[in-house]
């Protein structure tokens, strides 16, 4: 091989090596941490709480192009709790042998019904308004699941010890919020530092 | 009678274990195990005495102070998610029942030795078969009841407690409760006659001044209304208003009451503000605390009250009382006194004082075996009474509970030593 060709290849291959570790080190400078932490509470044992970062000024957030679904299914719905940033389509597939009929609550932000509908049939709405959009099935009453639509990506639910993690959090200060359906919610101020992991735990909450 | 006493103070050593057993009404019930698949220890001493986790999960609705959702195993049967609430006054409130109706039953065993009886010894077997239910509707509503099927040779002895309670009605958690239906009156909290170690009744809440109709003594189960609650987790009050006399339906004035009470350290009344983090099963008759009560009720006999002429009179009367308890590692001391004023009770216009006082010394050996010495005193038309009741409480299991109890009444014309119970209880 020609001295120039090995030469070039090799710079290219040292050039791309600094690059590859370079990039990180780039983005995590341009500002980004992780907040991780966990909800006290008994209450996430049985169905999970969503963490998230309030709207911050300034930002704004594309819809995500992927779908998410709230599938029906052996009478529940299932994701019970099911967080997704605002204008984000969700699917409402009928997975189940029977009929639902899918209606959100008076209190919701968002409102719809989606009829009753039979199995095997999707239906499909745009998750826009922010906030907490109950789901409630007027054929089986022991239905129910929440949708909690948000304004930025940062959000994580909790695992069943109440633990979440939350990657890519721009660097600075932040209000860091929690929402479960039978606790009342709590919101805590967060310094998110670069690279960096802010443990962050809420406790106290209170029942509903 | 000596040899006989010795005959049988001989035998009651020669059984391997020697244990209580609880019998009567309780309000610890087997269906509250299966629906939490939790050992009855979780919330007893020895059935039915209860632990401060046990007093609480009581006075919760029968419900788990904390964590209730969690820690059912036993299916239900959903009335509504609880999202439906937000449909509310639209659709019905949600709640759910229990899977299967929660029913469980006690059968109390015993031989017992009467000096009073030309025939001392005696197998009451069975003495009692209780049928009882208790669970909740939702996370508000609770209820408990309790039939006697069997008692003392007889069938069909009847309804002891029934009611159905609503709770967390307005204000803090647990502040406001109201209960329906027929039960035993708050005034009994500071020792209720549910929750005792010993077979033997507390000689307060035995005091009778009536000699006949209903013969009320404060123990005894009313059918009426009573608001109780908590506050910041060691204040409890509770008010009521039933019929009296023992009768689910009376027409007649109403009997009142009330009572107030203050927890100083320990488990909070409500399970919280404590040492409360998970279920325990050890060192959970553990409660260091002290607790003070004060009650009074006000009421009026009527039932079946007749003069020597036949005629018919009413009697009003009132009870006022304090109650405290103060446990300490494992020693837990109760003690109580009881005032009363009958104006009436004869039917002679003549008005009759009575009152009463005991202390009581509870033990815990072992998890399994308590030791209890109470003494109590008790006047009644001015003829006064001394009880020494002593008892050894076991568990052979859980459910299972041996005893050996003895009352003496010490300054009695005839025999002091009044009986001797082996008792054997069980639950299922």
């Amino acid at each position: 091989m020609h001295k120039f060709t090995i030469g070039a290849v090799f710079s290219a291959t040292i050039l791309f090596g600094f690059m590859t570790v370079l990039t990180p080190i780039a983005e995590a400078e341009e500002g980004t941490g992780t907040v991780s932490g966990q909800v006290a509470s008994r209450a996430v044992r049985t169905n999970p709480a969503v963490v998230y970062i309030e709207r911050f000024a300034g930002e704004e957030y594309p819809a995500p192009e992927e779908l998410t679904v709230m599938d029906q299914r052996n009478l529940i719905f299932a994701p019970h709790v099911l967080p997704v940033l605002s204008g984000t389509t969700v699917d409402f597939p009928n997975s189940d042998s029977v009929r639902h009929s899918v209606f959100t609550s008076r209190k919701s932000a968002q409102q719809f019904n989606l009829g009753t509908y039979p199995s095997g049939q999707t239906k499909s709405v745009v998750m826009e308004k922010p906030g907490k959009t109950t789901l409630l099935c007027n054929v089986h009453a022991e239905m129910s699941a929440y949708i909690y639509v948000l304004e930025t990506p940062y959000f994580a639910t909790t695992d069943r010890e109440g633990n979440f993690s939350i990657e890519g959090v721009p660097a600075g200060s932040h209000q860091l919020s929690v929402w479960h359906e039978s606790l009342k919610g709590q919101t805590l101020d967060v310094e998110v530092g670069v690279g960096e992991t802010t443990l962050v735990t809420f406790e106290n909450l209170k029942r509903q | 009678m000596k040899t006989n006493t010795h005959r049988f103070l001989g035998v009651t050593l020669v059984f391997a274990v020697v244990f209580v057993a609880l019998g009567t009404t309780a309000e610890a019930i087997p269906p509250f195990a299966r629906k939490y698949q939790t050992s009855c220890t979780t919330c007893h001493l020895a059935i039915q005495q209860r632990n401060a986790f046990g007093e609480a999960f009581r006075r919760n609705g029968y419900k788990m102070p904390e964590g209730e959702d969690e820690l059912v195993k036993r299916e239900k049967v959903s009335l509504g998610a609880p999202a439906w609430k937000e449909e509310w006054p639209k659709a019905v409130w949600p709640s759910d029942i229990p899977f299967t109706v929660p029913f469980g039953a006690y059968i109390h065993q015993r031989l017992v030795y009467d000096p009073s009886k030309d025939d001392n010894f005696s197998f009451d077997a069975p003495h009692e078969f209780e049928l009882l239910t208790g669970g909740s509707f939702g996370k508000d509503i609770s209820f408990y009841g309790s039939w006697v099927f069997f008692e003392k040779d007889k069938n069909a002895v009847g309804l002891k407690q029934m009611y159905i309670q609503f709770e967390d009605l307005a204000g803090p958690e647990n502040a406001l409760n109201v209960k329906m239906g027929r039960m035993e009156p708050a005034i009994t909290w500071g020792y209720r006659d549910s929750n005792r170690m010993t077979l033997e009744h507390n000689p307060l809440w035995d005091i009778r001044v009536l000699t006949q109709g209903s013969k009320w003594r404060i123990r005894d189960q009313q059918s009426g209304v009573e608001v109780n609650g908590i506050f910041k987790h060691r204040f409890e009050y509770a008010v009521g208003v039933v019929n009296g006399d023992s009768r689910t339906t009376i027409f007649k004035p109403l009997d009142t009451y009330w009572r107030l009470g203050y927890k100083f350290g320990g488990m909070g009344l409500d399970g919280l503000g404590g040492q409360f983090n998970e279920l325990q099963q050890i060192n959970n008759w553990r409660d260091d605390s002290f607790t003070l009560g004060v009650f009074g009720y006000s009421g009026t006999n009527s039932w079946e009250l007749f003069t020597d002429e036949g005629v018919p009179y009413e009697n009003d009367f009132d009870r006022l009382g304090v109650d405290l308890q103060w446990g300490h590692k494992r020693l837990l001391l109760r003690g109580g006194f009881v005032d009363g004023t009958d104006d009436n009770p004869d039917g002679d216009g003549v008005e009759v004082d009575s009152d009463g006082w005991f202390g009581e010394a509870d033990y815990v050996f072992r998890p399994w075996l308590y030791g209890v010495a109470r003494y109590g005193e008790t006047t009644v038309r001015e003829v006064g009474k001394e009880i020494v009741t002593l008892a050894l409480v076991g568990l052979v299991r859980a459910n299972i509970r041996l005893s050996i109890e003895a009352l003496v009444e010490p300054g009695r014309d005839t025999d002091e030593l009044r009986w001797i119970k082996i008792n054997f209880l069980y639950g299922l």
